[in-house]
């Protein structure tokens, strides 16, 4: 299933009940309990249910920053970085050397990360460049930005 | 269960699912596909996770065949000037008949989908009577509907509108006036009536 494959990029483990999960056309969603008493419900023809945890376009799989957030709770790669890159990497930017606070799990090159704040709060993930323990150019790009939460106000910009 | 029968774009659906503590079970819909993706986006970037999300016209709800136990009418309506400087060059009177009708519709249709003892909060950014204490009226004389007492900021809706009395549980509704917010009518109703086979509501004593 293209949400586990997902996950494990991340080397995370995370409990995705199968039964919970429903797929509406090219998106996945989990359910909780109660809607599952709802199946009736559910399998008319919904537009969003439960917990939105991504899509597959192209054979490519987009997550949602919820299932973001549960990898990150997890034990997981990722990268925390200070408050400027912050700021950048939700503007669309890739993360510097010299902005990672701490690498936590993988930190080696073409692997994927998340990149939180320091308040732990998941801002994206993206694909590490380089050897993050050998890096020694601090103003080189570490992790390169694959999606971020400025997403949400990009996603919108030209609608009506 | 709770209904969110107008749901997009979706500030008044995430906040009743934070209220909810993102429990229980928040149907919401809305009939302008387009809307519902802003929704989509709201529901996703606050993390809700309690809400199941319809492309329905609120006028067809008791297509779900589902009873609620609170439902949340923030009823399309025309709008008022505070936040429009052309209000009054863009509408007519035949407008606000128009939304005023189908705000009937719509709570009609609630009220058939609502479970013996539930609630309805009916909201609009209206200030023009029709869709406002009009409306409210109409309910409570022809859908077993009152208006319950809220503590809400705002003053004492309307009993008198254009030389006609209305029922005066009526002013238990709060006009909010443009000030310290944009305009807002707000109410709380309870079902206190049952309807019989024939779909006519009978009032409970």
């Amino acid at each position: 299933m293209q949400v586990v494959k997902f996950v494990n990029k991340f080397r995370a483990r995370i409990f995705l009940n199968e039964d919970l999960m429903v797929k509406k056309e090219n998106r996945y969603f989990l359910l909780n309990k109660k809607h599952k008493k709802l199946k009736g419900l559910i399998t008319k023809d919904f537009f969003y249910a439960g917990l939105y945890l991504g899509k597959v376009r192209n054979k490519r799989f987009f997550p949602s920053f919820n299932l973001l957030k549960m990898i990150a709770e997890k034990r997981s790669n990722k990268v925390i970085v200070d408050k400027k890159t912050e700021w950048l990497f939700i503007c669309g930017r890739d993360v510097f050397k010299r902005g990672i606070i701490k690498v936590v799990g993988s930190g080696r090159k073409g692997d994927y990360t998340l990149v939180l704040n320091t308040h732990r709060e998941c801002l994206g993930f993206g694909r590490i460049l380089h050897d993050l323990n050998k890096m020694e150019d601090k103003d080189a790009v570490a992790v390169k930005n694959v999606l971020d939460i400025g997403d949400f106000l990009r996603r919108e910009k030209g609608q009506p | 269960m709770v209904l969110d029968a107008c749901a997009a774009p979706g500030g008044k659906t995430v906040q009743l699912a934070d209220l909810m503590r993102n429990t229980g079970v928040i149907i919401a819909l809305d009939f302008k596909r387009r809307r519902l993706t802003a929704l989509a986006n709201h529901l996703e970037r606050c993390h809700v996770k309690n809400t199941i999300v319809y492309h329905l016209d609120a006028r067809h709800a008791s297509k779900l065949k589902v009873r609620f136990d609170r439902i949340l009418l923030d009823v399309p309506c025309s709008g008022n000037f505070v936040t429009d400087e052309e209000w009054f060059s863009k509408r007519t009177m035949n407008d606000v008949e128009r939304n005023a009708r189908l705000q009937r519709a719509i709570l009609a249709e609630a009220v058939k989908t609502l479970k013996e003892d539930g609630e309805i909060v009916y909201a609009t950014c209206s200030l023009e009577p029709e869709e406002d204490e009009l409306n409210i009226d109409w309910a409570v004389k022809n859908l077993g509907l009152r208006v319950e007492r809220i503590n809400c900021y705002g003053e004492k809706a309307l009993t008198e509108v254009f030389g006609r009395r209305l029922d005066d549980s009526v002013e238990n509704c709060r006009r909010i006036w443009p000030g310290r917010t944009q305009g807002f009518f707000v109410c709380k109703l309870k079902k206190c009536g049952v309807q019989d086979a024939s779909g006519k509501i009978r009032k409970q004593v």
